[in-house]
């Protein structure tokens, strides 16, 4: 498994949203942590959805983000992603 | 399959069905009550043994990279034994248990029978 750094991730942004809400996650975000994208996620959504994001990213472009909940008690979200996102 | 690897992939599927039937019985009206700090950790805890029993039944019967939700369970499994607890959010992880538990639950049974 490789893990992204911040600049492959935000060149995949619009790949990045599109699946995202494919599996009921938002808000995509930048974590203080170079490989993590923090995320809002759908009340009718789980962890499940979750993973099943990070593989299908990792299935089209070779590496894998560490995804995190914004409900995660350590989530540091800082920044948005690519244009158009919400960032509260 | 030998006989013998049969066997043990039907022993990691079953201990698998259990692990998840014991993490679905968390969510009895008096552990929600709590929903206490240990019910979570417990709730964590068997979903990794539930990932972990479906890991290692793919190696058994030569699935690489398991798919559906047997894969989203075992990537499941990843993420909580290696992830830093307060990465965690225990709200996805009940959800999981939730809804997800039933369609694993189905995908156990139906591996199961293709062992029979």
């Amino acid at each position: 498994m490789r893990r992204p750094d911040r600049d492959e991730i935000q060149a995949a942004a619009g790949l990045l949203h599109r699946l995202a809400a494919d599996h009921g996650l938002s808000n995509l975000r930048h974590s203080e942590r170079a490989e993590q994208l923090v995320v809002d996620v759908a009340d009718d959504r789980s962890l499940f959805d979750l993973v099943e994001f990070e593989s299908a990213v990792e299935g089209l472009v070779g590496w894998r983000p560490d995804v995190v909940s914004s409900g995660a008690p350590g989530a540091r979200p800082a920044g948005a992603i690519g244009a158009g996102t919400r960032v509260a | 399959m030998t006989a013998s690897e049969r066997e043990a992939a039907r022993s990691e599927l079953a201990a698998a069905e259990n692990a998840l039937a014991a993490v679905v019985g968390l969510l009895t009206p008096e552990e929600q009550a709590h929903d206490s700090a240990h019910v979570r950790a417990h709730a964590r805890y068997l979903w990794i043994v539930v990932g972990s029993r479906l890991k290692n039944y793919c190696a058994i019967v030569g699935i690489d990279r398991a798919r559906g939700t047997l894969g989203a369970a075992i990537a499941m499994r990843h993420k909580l034994a290696y992830s830093d607890p307060d990465q965690i959010d225990d709200r996805t992880v009940r959800r999981a248990t939730l809804v997800d538990a039933a369609v694993l639950a189905a995908a156990i049974e139906d591996a199961s029978a293709a062992l029979r």
